[in-house]
């Protein structure tokens, strides 16, 4: 049977269950912990088959799809991929160029126009960092003396990536939001998210809960094509719902399923690899 | 198996079918490590911290 590279650097439950549910099918899984490796050039090591990269840092997830994808590994989901979506700005700009519903959104890389972008788009703002997860410093201004307050506090850091100001209107919604697991161009799991007592962030990584979630069929192919269009094969679609409908905000090619099957009972890690063994026959 | 936990000296459970990379934590002091080894005997380290590019 075909063997199948997982590179990680922290096991979390996704991880685990990968590993649990190859083991019970007889599939071959061979774990690769990224942080012990050695890149270099020319390349002294190839890893034929197919891979799946799982790792929790972005910078060492890309850097061993790149790696391997030059020896001739199939990486799910692609460097690329996970270049896109690393990026919101760039993430959005692929979700209007496909007519994909998005928050209006700016960016910025000066206060002066920070503020002129929050006019535009009006308050509450929400302000993210361009690359971060789990709801990580992700907050919500209510005018702008808040929002100049957060900008100076942004200004005095000597880390470049905090001058990049990435803002977006607030969407009034019902204290939900929309995770949609696709996999190898199917919806295989949603769950609405609800936030936490005392937060308006409905990750599960800061306490959300997760409930079933049938989207309709317009709503499924809304997600695929959010999928598509960042090139994801293994993607975690979040949207919310709008006053005109749902919206995508966020595609994460990391994607954390442990609310998603928890939530529906989808066996969303076995999936995952009869999606990796059907590509790998290809 | 346990182990033994290097910030409070408690006992830290470590499932049979733990991996290498896996976090535990400390039932006692809330001090988290990462599997390091898993055979006969468990070696735990510093879980490391979360890092600002960390998340999915």
């Amino acid at each position: 049977m075909t063997k199948i590279t997982l590179f990680y650097d922290r096991v979390r439950w996704e991880e685990k269950q990968l590993h649990a549910r190859a083991s019970e099918r007889g599939i071959p899984l061979d774990l690769v912990d990224v942080r012990g490796l050695l890149y270099q050039i020319p390349r002294e090591r190839d890893l034929p088959g197919i891979a799946l990269q799982r790792c929790v840092s972005h910078t060492r997830g890309i850097r061993a799809a790149q790696y391997f994808e030059l020896g001739g590994t199939t990486v799910i989901n692609a460097s690329r991929v996970s270049e896109i979506c690393g990026d919101k700005f760039a993430t959005g700009l692929r979700l209007l160029g496909a007519g994909i519903p998005h928050p209006r959104t700016a960016e910025a890389f000066s206060v002066e126009s920070a503020l002129q972008g929050a006019d535009k788009l009006g308050y509450p703002i929400v302000m993210k960092p361009l690359n971060g997860s789990w709801g990580r410093e992700v907050a919500v201004l209510s005018d702008a003396r808040s929002l100049k307050s957060y900008l100076e506090l942004k200004e005095g850091s000597g880390d470049p990536d905090d001058h990049v100001y990435y803002l977006q209107e607030f969407i009034q919604n019902p204290g939900r939001d929309i995770r949609t697991v696709c996999v190898g161009g199917e919806v295989v799991a949603s769950i609405y998210r609800y936030a936490p007592e005392g937060d308006w962030r409905s990750n599960v990584a800061l306490g959300g809960t997760a409930k079933p979630c049938q989207l309709d069929r317009e709503g499924r192919e809304l997600m695929l094509k959010a999928a598509e269009v960042v090139g994801g094969e293994i993607v975690g679609v979040d949207s919310m719902e709008g006053p005109q409908g749902l919206m995508v905000h966020e595609v994460n090619s990391n994607v954390e399923f442990r609310g998603a099957a928890g939530g529906t009972g989808v066996d969303i890690a076995g999936r995952i690899l009869d999606y990796a063994l059907r590509k790998a026959a290809r | 198996m346990n182990a033994t936990c290097a910030e409070c000296g408690g006992s830290v459970p470590v499932a049979d079918d733990a991996l290498k990379g896996e976090i535990v934590s400390c039932p006692d002091c809330g001090t988290e490590f990462e599997v390091k080894e898993m055979g006969s005997t468990v070696q735990l380290v510093a879980a490391p911290k979360i890092e600002e590019d960390w998340g999915e």
